[in-house]
């Protein structure tokens, strides 16, 4: 066996707290490894020239990167490898930056753990055998999964590209959240002319179909070649797709969580998204008194919301002015934590507002109380420290985005991970922010978390354009890692058979024996596990590799 | 280095690639600090994980070993960590009966939850350091 | 419940009749020379006996791996045997559809390396043989199921020592109907009754040790298990045993000279893997050349993990192995 080592310094990450010579040296004495080396960046365009380097003038037959955490840069060293005809599969990643350089101090303590992480890939490696890369061909098409802003540029993108694109949304008509807004910041157009504008656009694309009032039932198959159930108004419909979008958005937080603030119950008590749609209904007696509650659904421990919902301080400033326009004479008082007018001509905006006369205090509000006369609230002057109650005509609570009532549902369908705020969780927060843990599958918009418009049409755009660099290849590659059966070893008692989640193991009567199903597998290693005699073995997660693992973790080997 | 070894207790975990090994690379990149022991081994899902490799990592030397996958209904492979969850309960229900029940342990960590890996490591590292004394 | 009130002979008669069909066989026991061992009797029943108070090894043994071929077999064991049957039919690894499972009441058996002399055969000898308690094997004082209520049909026995025959499915009706006679209501007590609930079982590593440190890795332990039923064994490679070079290096890190142990590793491994399906006859134990107590440690690691699921092994043919199903809501606490 000849075994390459290389070992990354990732500039000092890595180096900072890893003897890095020292290991490289070490590794040296294993008779397995031919040649062991470390690099200030493997990942650069020289790192890579000398592995390739090395793997031509030695003849290598394994390869073992330690570095970054093996999701990062995984189809980079791929294709090294790939380029010197030498199976991707045999290419072990070592992560010692993320597992050991990053979280430990001691450089004696982290030299020890990298040299047992690496022994221990070393060890692994060597059972590892060429896996059978098999390419599938890509169906240039996309499922756009909600039609908001997101969604609609989304599928704008791709349609322009020149894929097939299937939009589906739930409701019956395309837009959204945004289709309700009066004026969306920072133009201040019309939410329903800037949706109009898209549909219209998109409408007129002859590689685009729209579904509207439409739900996905099931969702199954791979990249490339995922087949979609969808169940329109005119009955059942079957799609198969390379791959998808999905942006279903938020839902307002819904305030009736909170009693004490009366939503609901009296009708005084009106959210940012209720006075949207009032639009010119509102009835104000003449000075109006109006309170403006912040945060409503935010940066709350208590009732697990405690991120920043981004989009509600404009929304609550916009309220305030317009109020200030419509009634000249009214007192507009705004209760906030902090206010963040992040997006472009916020901070602006927020001084514009306090110019026109509304009153920003900054405040804890414990509750409100309903009075034949007027809405009491009381509350906490976080500044001065003083309890405080006044009354009001009318409280606008500035509600926030919570996840989609169905993003559960949505995430077990398309096999998404949710974050701790029950939004969808990207693959890589600075590096992979559109991609899912799923190939093919990509996030977009406010379901991954709270997002305004013009930001959503970006993401939307941004992840159609990963879509679209995957889909355009026309081909890829399907991860070998499925289970095969050791027929002579197999003794056909069909414990995997049963336990299989995927249904991908089929018994042989005649045989006695069982046989896998290569496409329907996927890969999760429970038969392996559940197989006593291990006569039915995972591709890339063998016994022995896991138990040789084990031994070099402990050193035991 | 032969000292110190002998005094710091060795903890392999199996984690899942889609939630812990993923919260394990969070941990990483937010620099949260967990003990040098802990060493992990990369499995598809949870339900890979063979009691065998339970067993073998602790005659192997090793302290303690964890099991960590998605929370329940959360699993990418849809119901592997239900069987993980029957499996291990039985395991550690026989290592109980072999009077080293802390020796294993079963976490759910989601791949959002890199405080929460963190915690749940540290925690079952310094309990075993402190059985150790 | 109803059952036939039969004479001692009356099961004999029946399986006589039954074997008149071609190709049909009857398993059971054979007395010979004042021994009683395991049979398959085709054409006649001749030296059948009913009973055998001798334990070697476990009959389910010797129907793996049995796909007959068009042939019928009654098999007529003891209760431990019939379940381990029924656990071999829920892994593929015995047809069921030819088989009609009969199981016998059980008084308990001796160990075959204390027999000595002749052995007992009618069920009174039996039944006064065993009136010392601290006669009969480990496995059998603290067995789970002595009754004759698991497979297709019991024979059991009541407190005057009659004998009565119950159907429990179709296959059982069937094969009792070649009985003559009448089903009757049958008395609720019966000679041998339910079995009290064991303590769970504990243990510690250092007891553990010390009891296998006399293996020597034969494996007759795996081999004679009847549930043990792989074709080719895990522990036949060299997966799980140590090799010189880790042995060295755990001795440098550990500072322990101590000697392999993979054998400890062979034994928790099994343990497991018989977990939910070991049936608890001691049949390891009765084949292990070094007198390990294993029945012992097997039973009670398997009674303590099938309690967990409220699964007995081999009690009834739909339940479906633990490991193999899951409730979504159960074991709240089992994450830590």
């Amino acid at each position: 066996m000849k075994t390459g080592i290389f070992i990354c310094h990732c500039g000092h990450n890595i180096k900072h707290t890893v003897d890095v010579k020292r290991l490289s040296e070490y590794f040296k004495k294993y008779p397995q490894v031919t040649v062991s080396e470390d690099y200030p960046f493997v990942c650069s365009e020289p790192g890579q020239d000398m592995i390739s380097e090395s793997i031509g003038k030695y003849g290598l037959d394994r390869v073992i990167i330690a570095s970054c955490a093996p999701s990062l840069h995984g189809e980079l060293f791929k294709d090294l490898l790939r380029k010197k005809d030498l199976n991707p599969f045999l290419l072990r990643r070592v992560s010692i930056r993320e597992h050991c350089s990053w979280v430990g101090d001691d450089i004696e303590e982290n030299t020890e753990k990298a040299k047992r992480l690496i022994l221990s890939g070393l060890y692994g490696a060597a059972h590892y055998v060429p896996l059978e890369e098999k390419q599938v061909e890509v169906d240039k098409s996309a499922l756009v999964v909600g039609g908001g802003v997101s969604g609609l540029s989304a599928a704008l993108f791709l349609s322009k590209m020149g894929m097939q694109v299937y939009l589906v949304e739930k409701e019956a008509q395309l837009g959204g959240r945004v289709r309700e807004l009066k004026s969306v910041w920072p133009t201040r157009m019309n939410g329903a002319k800037i949706i109009e504008e898209m549909e219209n656009e998109l409408k007129g694309r002859k590689n685009v179909e729209i579904f509207a009032s439409t739900k996905i039932t099931n969702f199954e198959g791979f990249f490339g070649n995922y087949q979609a159930t969808l169940d329109t108004p005119e009955g059942e419909r079957r799609i198969t797709i390379g791959g998808a979008v999905v942006s279903i958005g938020f839902a307002p937080f819904d305030p009736v969580i909170k009693p004490e603030l009366q939503y609901g119950k009296d009708p005084r008590v009106v959210t940012t998204i209720d006075l949207e749609r009032a639009g010119d209904d509102l009835k104000l007696p003449d000075n109006p008194r109006i309170a403006i509650l912040h945060c409503i659904g935010s940066r709350d421990e208590q009732i697990g919301k405690p991120y920043c919902s981004r989009i509600c301080c404009i929304n609550a400033l916009r309220v305030g002015e317009s109020i200030k326009e419509k009634y000249s004479d009214s007192y507009v008082e705004s209760f906030y934590m902090d206010v963040r007018a992040h997006p472009r001509g916020g901070e602006e905006f927020f001084e514009d507002t306090q110019e026109k006369g509304v009153l920003f205090t900054r405040a804890n509000i414990g509750e409100i109380i309903p009075t034949p006369s007027g809405l009491v609230l009381r509350g906490e002057d976080t500044l001065l420290g003083e309890a405080f109650e006044r009354e009001f005509d009318m409280a606008v609570l500035s509600v926030g985005m919570s996840p989609p009532e169905d993003s559960k549902e949505m995430a077990t369908l398309f096999k998404i991970s949710l974050d701790k705020d029950k939004f969808f969780l990207e693959a890589h927060i600075k590096l992979r922010p559109f991609d899912t843990a799923v190939k093919g599958i990509f996030i977009a918009g406010s379901c991954s978390g709270p997002k305004d418009a013009e930001e959503s049409i970006n993401h939307g755009r941004a992840a159609a354009l990963k879509l679209y660099g995957f889909l355009n290849l026309g081909y890829a590659f399907v991860d070998p890692f499925i289970s095969f059966v050791d027929s002579k070893r197999c003794s056909g008692c069909r414990m995997c058979e049963q336990a299989c989640v995927a249904k991908a193991i089929k018994y042989d009567e005649e045989k006695r024996v069982v046989h896998v199903e290569e496409a329907a597998c996927m890969g999760c290693g429970l038969c392996n596990s559940t197989c006593p005699s291990s006569a039915i073995s995972l591709r890339g997660y063998f016994d022995s590799i896991i138990d040789d693992e084990i031994s070099a973790l402990l050193e035991a080997i | 280095m032969e000292e110190k070894n002998k005094k710091n207790p060795e903890i392999v975990g199996f984690a899942c690639s889609f939630c812990t090994f993923k919260a394990s690379e969070m941990a990483g990149s937010l620099r949260l600090k967990y003990p040098d022991g802990v060493k992990l081994i990369q499995v598809p899902c949870s339900s890979r994980v063979d009691p065998a490799f339970v067993i073998k990592a602790i005659f192997e030397g090793a302290d303690g070993v964890f099991v960590a996958g998605c929370h329940p209904g959360d699993c990418h492979f849809i119901k592997g960590n239900y069987f993980t969850r029957r499996k291990i309960a039985a395991l550690k229900e026989m290592f109980d009966a072999f009077g080293m029940k802390d020796k294993l342990k079963l976490f759910w960590v989601s791949a959002a939850e890199a405080r929460r890996f963190v915690e749940k490591v540290t925690g079952m590292y310094d309990e075993i350091k402190d059985k150790k004394k | 419940m109803k059952g036939k009130k039969i004479k001692d002979s009356a099961m004999e008669n029946a399986l006589g009749k039954f074997l008149e069909q071609e190709q049909y066989l009857v398993m059971g026991f054979e007395k010979d020379k004042g021994d009683v061992y395991h049979r398959i009797f085709k054409d006649n029943l001749d030296n059948y006996s009913l009973m055998n108070p001798v334990f070697a090894t476990n009959g389910a043994l010797y129907l793996r791996r049995l796909f007959a071929k068009g042939a019928q077999i009654v098999i007529v064991l003891r209760p431990c045997e019939v379940r381990a049957y029924i656990e071999l039919v829920k892994l593929t690894q015995i047809e069921r559809r030819n088989i009609v499972a009969v199981s016998i009441d059980c008084f308990g058996t001796i160990s075959s390396k204390d027999k000595n002399g002749d052995v007992p055969s009618g069920p009174d000898e039996i039944k006064s043989f065993f009136g010392d308690p601290e006669k009969g094997r480990f496995a059998c004082k603290n067995c789970r199921e002595r009754r004759g209520v698991v497979g297709d049909a019991g024979i059991r026995i009541d407190e005057s020592g009659n004998f009565w025959t119950f159907p429990y499915t179709e296959k059982g009706e069937t094969l009792l109907s070649l009985m003559e006679g009448d089903p009757e209501e049958a008395p609720q007590q019966m000679l041998i009754g339910e079995n009290q609930q064991v303590q769970a079982f504990q243990v510690d590593m250092e007891t553990f040790s010390k009891d296998f440190s006399k293996c020597i890795m034969c494996m007759n332990c795996r081999d004679m298990c009847p549930v043990c039923y792989c074709v080719d064994c895990v522990f036949n490679g060299d997966e799980y045993l140590p090799k010189g070079d880790a042995l060295f290096n755990k001795i440098f890190r550990t500072g322990s000279t101590g000697m392999p142990r993979g054998k400890e590793l062979f034994h928790l491994i099994r343990m497991f893997h018989v977990s939910q399906t070991c049936v608890g006859c001691g049949a390891c134990e009765e084949a292990c050349p070094q007198g390990i107590p294993l029945t012992k440690y097997f039973k009670g690691i398997s009674e303590r993990l099938q309690g967990m699921f409220s699964y007995m092994s081999g009690r009834s043919f739909d339940e479906s192995i633990p490991y193999l199903t899951f409730v979504e809501d159960e074991l709240k606490d089992a994450d830590d």
